[in-house]
């Protein structure tokens, strides 16, 4: 069998690991900013309904600042959701690396 | 060697519970408890106590559930967080309803919308996590 070059084994490790992370982390990001995008969209128009509201005088001042505090409430749900989510796909990325070093040197030993 | 003992360092430490479909049932099921509770508010409190008693002892079991689950915390919290009677989602409306005796249908009504969100924060996650048979594949 002729001699592991370990440089050449390492430099496709990197290359795979890049990869990888590439496609593991890009999605995370984009469902993230959606959900941050989405978060400020809503808190626009929930501020406008609800002033208009408190102005009809169907909501009293009152509720507007629970409604406030309950909305806080919300982000900050969104905010947990979301660094669990970022914690699936560390695991997920951790996973991938485990078949790429597996692949990798079992690659080496065959004939 | 130095291969051997990367892989089981990175395969022992998961950083996040597996997906578990009873905790995703309950938060969906509970989502649909709460706001029918909610729908109540219009009416005295005092008059549904026992609907609203059965709501929380169900919402307390399920923090009891995701409390023993390990690596858990961050959806412990979230369930935490909804039945708190000292924050403002779930438990906070219900403490309101408890202070004020009817609340207005069209509070109601937000509060549903924002709550239900809330819920659906902690279906979310859930359904996100790795299913046990993505993990051994």
């Amino acid at each position: 069998m002729s001699a592991i070059n370990f440089n050449e084994v390492f430099q496709s490790l990197e290359t795979g690991v890049a990869s990888i992370a590439k496609t593991s982390l890009q999605g995370y990001y984009d469902a993230a900013k959606a959900d941050g995008e989405n978060a400020l969209e809503s808190m626009k128009a929930n501020l406008e309904r609800w002033t208009q509201e408190v102005v009809s005088g169907t909501l009293t001042p009152d509720d507007l600042g629970y409604l406030l505090k309950e909305e806080a409430g919300l982000n900050e749900m969104t905010a947990l959701k979301q660094a669990g989510l970022a914690e699936v796909k560390l695991d997920q990325f951790k996973g991938s690396l485990i078949g790429l070093i597996i692949n990798t040197v079992t690659g080496l030993f065959k004939v | 060697m130095l291969v051997a003992a990367s892989i089981i360092v990175l395969a022992g430490c998961a950083t996040i519970s597996r997906f578990d479909q009873y905790a995703y049932a309950q938060s969906t099921s509970l989502k649909v408890d709460a706001l029918n509770v909610m729908n109540l508010a219009s009416q005295q409190y005092d008059t549904h106590v026992s609907d609203i008693t059965t709501v929380n002892t169900a919402m307390d079991k399920m923090v009891a559930y995701e409390r023993n689950r390990p690596k858990n915390e961050l959806s412990e919290k979230m369930w935490v967080m909804l039945r708190d009677t000292n924050q403002n989602l779930y438990g906070g409306f219900i403490r309101r309803w408890k202070n004020e005796g009817t609340l207005s249908p069209v509070f109601i009504k937000e509060s549903q919308i924002l709550i239900g969100q809330a819920f659906d924060q902690v279906s979310q996650l859930e359904s996100g996590k790795i299913k046990t048979q993505q993990a051994t594949n």
